[in-house]
């Protein structure tokens, strides 16, 4: 075995090692959210830092395997999936931080996503999206099942996010003196349903990993 | 009381524009999905065209057909079958012993020189059988040119080495020649560096140079093909650059094949890439497939480094 693919084996365990610590990143911030917690929602955003040094670590990574092996075929294909799920994973944890930044809207106004049930339903399908996103990286999962995570969140996790902004909007007249709650319920939701956009991007990017396809626009 | 009003009219209008801009994604997935499903759609990715199978001939200037090539009992080249496109570059890889030289000297019969050589099959350059032996081969290796790995200028003058095909064929005028050489030598970017030194010993040359100077001379005899053995294999990378960038501007006016033993050189500068191994042609399609998505796992093994 020559030194490259080695290399890249290793890339990937740090690349698992980082979408790891995004998935915990999402499950602390809704649990943060169910909690109403404060405190724990400011660790989120102190745990960003983190997640940040591991994507410009990962990054650093891919370019110097470019610049010195020169890649084709399928380790090219792997380092450039590498390079655009790490970015990818750096975005979902940035959603998560901005949605832990609104928390403090929501415990000053003293509202709870608790009475919204459709907010469960939408977090229940991001968390298993990328859940399920995380097993690409991880494991050689073949391309059907890419594919599905992509119709997953083009169906099911954009009209979960649909309901919910309507269930909040069927609400709104109750709303008159928390605009701002209203706001930041808003804001976790989108951040939620660009998580799930991100999670299909993955897949995306998985599916040309494997076949050569650039799938992105066509599914 | 106002103010929460207006605030009120905002956060309903964003939902709305948010709702808007759900609905109009879903209806594009959908368009895009029903588009997907009809018959007469172009799965328009960079990957998805191949070269056509050597049956489905499209502007091509040599053909090969169940082309085989024996040194003496050993068998160099085994049933190749491939076009060469007009105007293209045409790159062949592949591991040390595995034909690529031989097939490429078969492309103008420079095999002829070697002692128990045979061939079997069909090589077609523009309708005709190379190994036809009504062919005239000053003319055929007129047609076809050929530049070597390592520079091998005569021991002339610049001027000399340039003109000495052109001579060969006839022509004595020294104006005439004059225009040769100088065209030449700007075809291959080298005339602003020797113009005014001519005369000099192409000898003197540095390697670049002198590698620049065996293509003008390849171009002298105004050749339709030029074949490159390895051409910037004895070349520093700055020359070579120089070569790369050469074989670019050439391909214009000349169909170029190429040998080449570095595969970055090979995806630099090629539009189709031939892999060849123990004399075989294992794949063969557009550059850009073979070093992102090969089709064939031994060539996937060998561009990745794992065999070869």
């Amino acid at each position: 075995m020559s030194e490259l693919p080695r290399r890249i084996e290793r890339l990937f365990l740090k690349l698992e090692r980082a979408a790891l610590a995004v998935e915990q990143h999402l499950s602390d911030l809704l649990f943060a959210i169910y909690d109403g917690s404060l405190s724990e929602s400011e660790l989120i955003i102190s745990a960003d830092e983190e997640i940040d040094r591991c994507e410009v670590e990962i990054e650093r990574e891919c370019i110097r395997l470019l610049a010195l092996y020169q890649p084709a075929a399928g380790d090219l294909r792997k380092i450039c999936f590498a390079i655009k799920v790490n970015n990818d994973l750096e975005r979902i944890a940035d959603n998560c931080v901005s949605s832990a930044k609104m928390m403090r809207i929501l415990i000053e106004d003293k509202i709870s996503v608790k009475r919204f049930p459709l907010f469960r339903t939408l977090a229940d399908l991001v968390v298993n999206a990328l859940h399920q996103t995380i097993r690409l990286v991880s494991a050689n999962c073949d391309e059907e099942f890419a594919v599905s995570i992509i119709k997953n969140d083009r169906l099911v996790v954009d009209e979960a996010y649909r309901d919910y902004l309507q269930s909040i909007f069927a609400e709104a007249e109750q709303f008159h003196n928390h605009v701002n709650a209203v706001y930041a319920l808003t804001s976790i939701g989108r951040a939620l349903e660009r998580i799930g956009d991100l999670c299909s991007n993955i897949a995306e990017d998985a599916v040309f990993m494997q076949t050569g396809e650039i799938v992105r626009h066509s599914i | 009381m106002l103010q929460k009003l207006q605030m009120n009219n905002i956060i309903t209008k964003k939902f709305q524009q948010e709702l808007g801009r759900i609905q109009c994604s879903n209806n594009m997935t959908k368009m895009i999905h029903d588009n997907k499903n009809s018959s007469d759609v172009r799965q328009d990715h960079p990957f998805s065209e191949t070269f056509p199978c050597p049956q489905q001939s499209r502007k091509s200037i040599i053909c090969a057909e169940n082309f085989s090539l024996w040194y003496g009992g050993k068998q160099a080249v085994n049933n190749i079958s491939m076009e060469i496109e007009t105007g293209k570059v045409t790159a062949i890889i592949g591991p040390s012993g595995c034909g690529k030289s031989s097939f490429l000297r078969c492309i103008n019969r420079m095999n002829d020189l070697i002692p128990n050589t045979r061939v079997s099959g069909r090589l077609i350059f523009e309708e005709q059988n190379v190994y036809d032996k009504r062919i005239d081969l000053v003319s055929l290796r007129r047609r076809i040119g050929m530049v070597f790995q390592r520079p091998n200028p005569f021991p002339k003058t610049i001027f000399d080495n340039v003109a000495y095909g052109p001579r060969l064929h006839g022509i004595r005028n020294k104006t005439q020649l004059n225009e040769i050489v100088e065209t030449c030598l700007k075809s291959a970017a080298l005339w602003e560096e020797v113009k005014e030194s001519l005369s000099r010993s192409a000898l003197a040359l540095s390697g670049g140079q002198q590698q620049r100077l065996c293509i003008a001379r390849a171009l002298a005899t105004q050749p339709d093909v030029l074949l490159m053995d390895e051409p910037c294999s004895a070349l520093d990378p700055i020359a070579t650059g120089k070569i790369e960038e050469l074989i670019v501007a050439l391909k214009e006016k000349y169909t170029i094949v190429i040998v080449t033993h570095n595969m970055q050189q090979a995806a630099r500068i090629s539009d189709q890439t031939a892999f060849f191994c123990l004399g075989e042609l294992i794949e063969f399609a557009e550059t850009n497939k073979i070093f992102t998505v090969p089709s064939n796992p031994q060539t996937e093994a060998y561009i990745t480094g794992r065999f070869g």
